[in-house]
């Protein structure tokens, strides 16, 4: 077997299974069936120049020839019909039926000497010398070809896209196809010219293999890859064989029919044994070479589906989905940006990168033009489609091509070559930025099918990471929060239990060293005032009155305010002994009965026909308390009169106090037991209160078992206050211990 | 003729009482401190005592506490007068035997005197 043979036999082949292979694809489509049927013609062309270089006989040479010319009748018109569907153009059908009705003409006459008839010897070999409808067939080869040339040409102008790149292609295969092959001819008019064109089929082959696996002619770059390892392993037994008779021929001279057809016979068993682990070492080598991008899609999807459930974890997701991607499609660069919810203004952080510099913009992307444009188109915007555009920029207005240079600027500015949306709920989540595969391959359909169906998966789970993500930084948030603001109100609590503190040591020690000198003043005014120390005219008289009230007063505005303390820090006791409530009333009428002259008012005790028993109480603090209600009723009475009523039941001592007084306004009936709080009225008819005499009337009554309340029907019409002192009492529960 | 002894730090104070008790026609003497005091009380062994709490070196609780082992006076009745108002203390001095327990800015003299004669003719 010569070199002029091998090419021919192995294109031969490999078309020959290209064509099958695209039919098989999708025999539904016209293009592929054509293309298919072109593959055929050229296969009848390759094998007949296999089988005429190694012809023995002028018949056989002359046969084999006839054969190869099937071949160059068939393609002119499959390759025009091809066109006319693959450029998807308007089809005319006398054109048509005179091209199919020349190529089964020529076929017929093909076997007659109109044809060709006898042979040329050139030191190459033979070729059949030209009839007179050979001339006629050039003309017929030549128009069909032209006119599929022209399609191609219009078309390829006016194509944008992967579609342009195909087209290109298309045309690349078949102008080197004729023009290596073209010459062939030439040797049928008796010039002799080496037929280089044999090489026109593998050239043809390899043009039209690199357009499937780079710009998805024909979809079947999958198959592709199965022929290119079955012709690997092809091609590796054919040069075994070669080798091997070879060495036979040469060496053990076994020229026997006998030994040739042993031999043949237990290659033919060595091949059978030797088949398939040759075919995997070549798939494996040519997935890692040449098809390093050709993924099992299926295989993604399901790793991808099985894992992404089990993740809600972002970032563990997130790692899943890039290394899944860049593993299965031989990525040089994967990334995810997702939408950055806190600056809230389309902003997008980095959620996970691999073989990007993020400095390099890829961290930088914003509202922007992609980013519009994949809000608005949702599908992926791939770089090489736009830079093919570009290319074909006459088919466009100006303002699309300022579209589309614009978002090249902005996808290269990231350094992607595709731009995949992810959306969920409608909403663009984040953006798959893939760069260029390693293989420098084009992305092709199955890509873009694998690729939109894991991004719709991934952008439901990322969407549901996100959102566990939220509520668990949520929680976490709260769980902070709530321990800033627990430690904030602990400071705060002792900083306001330091205050308190400090106010009642400050009110305590006051006081105290307040009551020293009010002692003094106190007891010396009384004496004045008693004659102790002699008369005094009137208005001296009146003067020291004057200056003992005022002690007086002030004195019980010192006690107040440490009884206050006592009670906030409480740190009051009972100092409990029998108590004859009878007594205490007498004693504060008494108290009160000065001031009460001066008024004019007049107090009046009514006292139970039931002798009031004794009670286990605190004298002082119950005469502290009744004798403040009374007071009070003197003090808030400007005429009339305050009568005090003392009754018994089996239960309680119910000591009523009524005045004539200004009575108390609604709405300060529940705030006048509080601390530093006073009626309005009272305050405007006596300015000196402190709001603090009936909040520890209050206190001292309850913390006695008893209970302190007031009616009144409104403003000047006088109060009812009621002290209830229960019989047996609860006192032993509130004494502090002593 | 009865006899009072004061024992209070104030002088302001002791000179108004002793003023107002002399007047009655008391005998009235007058201590600074505890140990002034348990001194006047030992030898002079007064018929009442009047107590301050709050006075230098030891307080009256002291004083009440040392009369009780004092066998000569342990009997003399004390009346506290002080300005010192505390639950414990006022606990603590009746327990001591204190008969009485005064705020001195709540009472006149006169008040105090009528006290001191309910307790010295009982």
């Amino acid at each position: 077997m010569t070199l002029a043979q091998i090419f021919p036999l192995v294109s031969g082949i490999f078309v020959f299974l290209l064509g099958l292979l695209v039919i098989g694809k999708n025999y539904k489509s016209k293009s592929n069936i054509y293309f298919g049927l072109f593959c055929l013609g050229t296969t009848f062309w390759l094998i007949g120049t296999y089988m005429m270089f190694g012809a023995k006989t002028d018949a056989q040479a002359i046969f084999w020839d006839r054969i190869i010319y099937i071949g160059g009748i068939l393609n002119p018109i499959f390759i025009y019909h091809f066109g006319l569907y693959f450029l998807e153009l308007k089809q005319n059908k006398w054109i048509l039926r005179i091209g199919y009705s020349l190529a089964a003409f020529f076929l017929i006459f093909l076997w007659t000497d109109y044809f060709a008839s006898g042979l040329y010897k050139y030191s190459w070999g033979v070729h059949t010398r030209a009839g007179i409808l050979h001339h006629f067939f050039l003309v017929y080869f030549i128009a069909f070809m032209m006119m599929f040339f022209f399609d191609v040409i219009k078309e390829l102008r006016k194509t944008t896209g992967i579609k342009k790149f195909q087209i290109k292609y298309i045309f690349y295969a078949l102008l080197s196809m004729m023009i290596i092959g073209g010459p062939a001819f030439l040797p049928a008019y008796g010039i002799d010219i080496y037929p280089f064109s044999y090489l026109s089929g593998a050239i043809f082959a390899c043009i039209v293999a690199y357009a499937i696996t780079r710009y998805r002619l024909m979809d079947i770059r999958i198959v592709i890859r199965s022929l290119i390892v079955y012709l690997l392993v092809i091609i590796t037994f054919e040069i075994f064989l070669l080798g091997s008779s070879f060495v036979l021929d040469n060496f053990f001279r076994y020229k026997t029919d006998a030994t040739f057809f042993a031999i043949n016979s237990s290659y033919l068993i060595l091949v059978l044994l030797l088949f398939t682990p040759v075919k995997d070492f070549f798939t494996r080598l040519v997935n890692k070479y040449i098809f390093k991008s050709l993924y099992s899609s299926q295989q993604a999807i399901e790793k991808m589906s099985k894992e992404s459930t089990s993740i809600i974890d972002l970032n563990k997701l997130l790692h899943l989905i890039v290394n899944t991607l860049k593993d299965y499609m031989g990525l040089s660069r994967m990334g995810i940006l997702l939408f950055d919810k806190e600056t809230r203004n389309y902003s997008y952080k980095v959620g996970k990168v691999v073989g990007f510099n993020i400095d390099n913009g890829i961290s930088l992307v914003r509202n922007n033009y992609l980013i519009e444009k994949l809000i608005e188109t949702k599908k992926p915007v791939i770089l090489q489609e736009l830079e093919a555009q570009l290319k074909n920029s006459n088919t466009y207005n100006r303002e699309t091509i300022a579209d589309i240079k614009k978002l090249i600027v902005h996808v290269k500015r990231i350094e992607a070559s595709l731009c995949l949306p992810l959306i969920a709920n409608n909403k663009l989540i984040g953006v798959i930025v893939l760069g260029e595969k390693n293989s420098n391959e084009a992305y092709t359909k199955q890509d873009l099918e694998l690729l939109e169906i894991i991004s719709s998966q991934a952008a439901v789970s990322i969407e549901n990471a996100k959102l566990h993500k939220e509520v668990e930084d949520f929680s976490k948030n709260l769980q902070k929060k709530v321990h800033e603001q627990t430690t904030d109100i602990r400071e705060k609590n002792e900083e306001l239990k330091r205050l308190l503190d400090a106010r009642s040591e400050f009110l305590s020690i006051a006081s105290h060293q307040l009551r020293t000198p009010l002692a003094a003043i106190r007891g010396y005014t009384s004496m004045l005032k008693q004659g102790d120390y002699g008369d005094f005219n009137n208005d001296a008289r009146t003067s020291i009155e004057y200056i003992y009230d005022s002690s007086v007063r002030m004195i019980e505005l010192v006690n107040n305010l440490l009884n206050v303390n006592r009670l906030e820090k409480g740190t009051i006791n009972l100092n409990v002994k029998d108590v004859s409530v009878n007594q205490i009333i007498e004693e504060c009428i008494e108290d009160a009965e000065y001031s009460a002259k001066n008024k004019g008012i007049l107090v009046k005790y009514v006292n139970s026909k039931n002798k009031l028993p004794l009670i286990k109480g605190d004298y002082e603090k119950i005469k502290n308390s009744i004798g403040n209600i009374i007071n009070n009723a003197v003090l808030y009475t400007v005429k009339g009169k305050v009568e005090i009523r003392a009754s018994v039941d089996n239960e309680s001592i119910k000591v009523e106090v009524k005045d004539t007084g200004i009575g108390i306004e609604k709405e300060d009936i529940d705030k006048i037991f509080k601390s530093f709080s006073r009626g309005k009225g009272g305050a405007e008819l006596y300015t000196q209160g402190t709001g603090l005499g009936l909040y520890i009337a209050k206190s001292f009554i309850e913390m006695h078992g008893g209970k302190i309340s007031v009616y009144s029907e409104g403003k000047d019409k006088g109060s009812v206050f009621t002290i209830e002192l229960p019989l047996k009492s609860t006192i032993e529960n509130n004494i502090i211990s002593q | 003729m009865k006899k009072i002894l004061i024992i209070e730090d104030e002088k302001v104070l002791s000179e108004m009482y002793k003023f107002k008790f002399a007047k009655e026609g008391y005998e009235v003497l007058s201590a600074m401190d505890v140990e002034g005091g348990l001194a006047l009380a030992k030898s002079e062994k007064p018929d009442l005592i009047i107590l301050d709490i709050l006075l230098p070196k030891e307080n009256g609780i002291t004083l009440l506490e040392k009369r009780k082992d004092i066998e000569e006076i342990s009997n003399i009745p004390v009346i506290v007068l002080s300005n010192f108002d505390d639950n414990l203390t006022k606990t603590k001095a009746f327990s001591l035997g204190a008969k009485d327990y005064l705020i001195k800015s709540n009472f006149d003299p006169q008040e105090i005197l009528n006290k001191i004669n309910t307790y010295l003719n009982d």
